[in-house]
């Protein structure tokens, strides 16, 4: 048997939802979030065809005097995320604007964002990349 | 043969079944019935378009037991927002097994209605007139009775609140209940015994007798 509390209760599910199926402001935040990855990822994508731009002339200088040297690259983007690129040829020579190569002769590029572990987007004017090691002729 | 035809068919049937089943769990009641993607649940952690899928398959119905918590349609597409809100900021907390997805959004929800209830005190207006014009007439209590339920379950205290929503109005289980208010089945039993006689008296006071 039901009680009067139980009946009392039942009453309230006729309270139904009748909203709208979607919140504007969780959709918002998730089109927020997306922008921020996609964003992350482009910078990554663009970073990785300057680096080619840049060896890829090397491999041409490479070519004509039929000496290659390849190495892997890696691109250092926070204290937690790197890139690394494969097989890049020896010989880089031409240096984007945004790319420069400083008196120890690392390499370093400028104004990369990324999103950090809390989710906010950062913006840092420098970035070491590490040529981290030669693989032979 | 697989032809181009062919292959539409099945995927639109299978897009049929897909919807069927979202409708399912939009349904409110179906707590129990909701599968959980574990493969999804574990791009959420870091995709916001994995995540964007789960809080779909899951708000019409969290928004439906915020607004019989609150009994206000604004008041609950807010504390909704939140409650996702909160899931997102802790999907890397989440252990996918234990309490299954929907139910963790309970409580996370359950926790926002308390928080605001807290702070706003117990004696709040309640806004029903929208809702209750969506519900069909034969169905339809008395607009006065919804009024004098949710005043009486609004002068107990969150616990009693929790435990009697989530056990007599949204028909979860006391195992289910367990999982959303993290405590043991028999605490539940004892905190639903005690919760049904506070109930009783409130709705004996004379001024919210339905």
């Amino acid at each position: 048997m039901i009680g009067r509390v139980e009946a009392e209760l039942a009453r309230l599910r006729a309270l139904r939802w009748t909203g709208p199926d979607r919140n504007e402001r969780v959709e918002q935040f998730l089109r927020e979030r997306l922008h921020m990855e996609n964003r992350k990822h482009r910078s990554k994508a663009t970073t990785a065809l300057l680096l080619a731009a840049v060896f890829g002339g090397g491999a041409v200088a490479g070519g004509v005097t039929h000496h290659f040297v390849t190495r892997s690259v890696t691109i250092v983007v926070s204290e937690t995320e790197a890139m690394e690129l494969e097989g890049v040829p020896d010989g880089a020579q031409f240096i984007p604007p945004n790319f420069y190569i400083d008196e120890n002769g690392d390499m370093h590029t400028t104004g990369m964002s990324y999103v950090d572990e809390n989710g906010q987007e950062q913006v840092e004017d420098l970035y070491f990349i590490d040529v981290i090691e030669s693989e032979g002729e | 043969m697989w032809n181009l035809a062919a292959a539409r068919r099945i995927w639109s049937g299978m897009d049929g079944l897909r919807l069927a089943m979202e409708r399912r769990a939009r349904e409110g009641g179906a707590w129990a019935l909701t599968p959980d993607h574990a493969g999804l649940i574990e791009r959420a952690r870091s995709e916001p378009a994995a995540f964007g899928e789960l809080y779909r398959a899951h708000y019409v119905a969290i928004a439906g037991y915020i607004l019989r918590r609150v009994g206000d349609a604004h008041l609950a597409e807010d504390l909704a927002a939140e409650t996702f809100l909160d899931a997102w900021r802790g999907m890397g907390r989440y252990r996918h097994g234990p309490v299954p997805f929907r139910h963790w959004l309970l409580r996370i929800a359950t926790n926002r209605v308390n928080r605001w209830a807290r702070r706003h005190g117990r004696r709040r207006e309640i806004g029903l007139v929208s809702e209750l014009d969506a519900a069909s007439p034969p169905d339809r209590p008395a607009l006065e009775d919804i009024r004098a339920v949710m005043a009486a379950l609004s002068r107990l205290s969150m616990r009693h609140q929790s435990v009697l929503c989530l056990h007599h109005v949204e028909g979860l289980s006391v195992e289910q209940a367990a999982l959303v208010l993290g405590c043991s089945p028999g605490t539940v039993k004892s905190r639903l015994h005690r919760a049904r006689e506070a109930m009783r008296r409130e709705l004996d006071r004379p001024e919210v007798k339905p």
